[in-house]
């Protein structure tokens, strides 16, 4: 990012405006918040529950890729890696959820938890109906701590696909937050990184670079799909009433058709101990500068199965 | 004083804004001995937008004033400093709906909901070395007064003391939460600065009610 640093004041903001610029009949910047930046879809939807996804600036697609239609109603970003302003967020529900209220979707982390409480306060205080989903799927940190203490990663896919499709069929408020919440307790995430000229593999880093919980050396393709399949279903547990979804993210330096062959031994692996209702593959959450994957299980009842028919194409991924 | 309208609670937030500004440079003292240096300028930033607001608007409620700066803090300070100053001033609204003036059993219970407010979103707990460990005395201080008085000045003076006693009990503490967990050993012997803020920010209103 050295190479932007003159631009790191207002990053996002023109990030959004750019993006709003390229794609006008996609999206819409909302003006006046830097540093976080808020982007809207062209056409909202006001007679409908409202999502509003939100975390720190990113390198994509998610969080703003995620806003369009059967998907979130609008991203909010505060700088990169540093937590959107509960001003911004206040602002966004304002704009958007004075009919049939607002949504406030996230991962897990302290500053994100602090601005969207507030904001979720301040828009009570204007009238506006708030309800806050968080979602804790990195099962690589916090080991051994309540559930609630992990941070999250991309299984918020899910979770905005189910709250989106529940939004857009009228539901109210209450009834989307609770099966969004719902999917959110169902997921789990686990970071595989890889250093490809050594065989080595790190299983459960953060992504600002916190420490794996497993190192194997002299790793093979196959045995890491094992692996991660293993750790992740002793995590999870899928009831037998459950189908269990399953997406593959790529990390920045994994390549397209690496992530495919990866995907593939991870289905085989998995369909050996019980069958997969789907597996998605694509870069859908580029933040760290290395080789590897994120590999994520949700496990979905009959309810949940019911909002994630058929597939979305977001900005550069279908989901 | 026996109770502060608008307009005297606008004056003592002027006043409040005044006194963290000139505690800027204090503020960033400690606060590269202990934590990352920018709490000062976090806090100078805040009330130094928060000072023009006010210069430039009336209110019509005690209500009204507090949202405003609140929001003021919320917009203009960003980081958990934000969050944290404006939950204080706008978690106890409800208390003082529809009031035109603040006796001392109504500025507490207003600041008592936005130090509740503070500890559940805060999610510190006592003893962590933290600006809760300057509210919860200030708050118990308050509730003790109100036995003696209803006067609003003398409230006031009571959460401030309270406050003083929180900042230096804090000295003793080694942090437990944020960035200041990683200065666990040099932070011992210095105050939080999240705490001496709040205790200057009580100050200041008492200052200003006073007319000082």
């Amino acid at each position: 990012m050295h190479w932007f640093a003159e631009t790191r004041e207002d990053y996002c903001p023109r990030w959004f405006e750019a993006m709003a610029g390229a794609f006008p009949e996609r999206w819409r910047a909302m003006e006046g918040q830097s540093p976080s930046a808020v982007l809207l879809k062209r056409a909202p939807t006001p007679d409908r529950v409202q999502v509003i996804i939100s975390g720190g600036g990113s390198n994509g697609p998610f969080i703003p890729g995620f806003v369009g239609e059967g998907m979130a109603d609008a991203a909010v970003v505060g700088p990169p890696y540093t937590a959107p302003s509960a001003y911004a967020l206040y602002e966004a529900g304002l704009a958007l959820g004075r009919e049939k209220g607002v949504l406030l979707l996230y991962n897990n982390y302290m500053g994100d938890y602090l601005n969207n409480d507030m904001a979720d306060e301040l828009l009570r205080l204007e009238g506006v109906r708030v309800e806050q989903v968080l979602c804790c799927d990195d099962m690589g940190q916090a080991i051994g701590e309540p559930r609630e203490n992990r941070g999250g990663r991309i299984g918020i896919a899910y979770v905005i696909r189910v709250a989106a499709e529940a939004a857009r069929r009228g539901l109210p408020l209450e009834e989307v937050a609770r099966l969004a919440r719902k999917a959110a307790a169902r997921l789990s995430t686990l970071c595989v990184t890889v250093d490809p000229e050594l065989s080595h593999v790190t299983y459960g880093k953060g992504f600002s670079d916190e420490p794996g919980f497993l190192e194997r050396d002299g790793a093979t393709v196959a045995g890491t799909a094992e692996e991660t399949v293993e750790l992740l279903l002793k995590d999870v547990e899928p009831r037998a009433d459950e189908r269990v979804y399953m997406l593959v993210n790529r990390l920045r330096l994994t390549s397209y058709s690496d992530s495919f062959v990866m995907a593939g031994c991870l289905k085989a692996a998995f369909e050996k101990r019980r069958p997969l209702a789907q597996m998605r593959v694509g870069g859908y959450m580029q933040v760290m500068d290395v080789y590897g994957y994120t590999v994520t299980l949700l496990c979905a009842d009959a309810e949940l199965d019911d909002y994630l028919a058929g597939s979305l194409a977001g900005d550069g991924f279908l989901l | 004083m026996n109770r502060a309208d608008s307009s005297a609670l606008r004056a003592a937030m002027l006043a409040a804004a005044d006194d963290i500004i000139a505690a800027e440079p204090e503020l960033t003292r400690i606060d590269m001995v202990i934590g990352d240096g920018d709490h000062g300028i976090g806090m100078k930033t805040g009330f130094t937008a928060l000072r023009r607001m006010l210069l430039e608007n009336e209110y019509p409620t005690p209500y009204a004033l507090f949202h405003a700066c609140g929001l003021c803090l919320v917009k203009s300070m960003g980081g958990s400093s934000g969050v944290l100053f404006g939950t204080l001033l706008i978690g106890g609204l409800e208390a003082i709906e529809g009031l035109d003036s603040l006796g001392g059993r109504e500025m507490c219970a207003f600041l008592a909901g936005g130090i509740d407010a503070v500890v559940r979103r805060g999610r510190a707990k006592p003893g962590y070395k933290t600006m809760v460990d300057a509210l919860l005395p200030a708050k118990a201080r308050m509730e003790a007064a109100l036995t003696q008085t209803d006067d609003v000045g003398r409230v006031l003076a009571a959460a401030e003391a309270g406050a003083l006693e929180g900042v230096e009990a804090t000295k003793d503490m080694l942090p437990r939460l944020g960035r200041s967990r990683g200065f666990r050993e040099t932070a011992l012997g210095w105050p939080d600065p999240g705490a001496v803020s709040v205790s200057v920010l009580l100050g200041g209103l008492r200052r200003g009610l006073d007319g000082e």
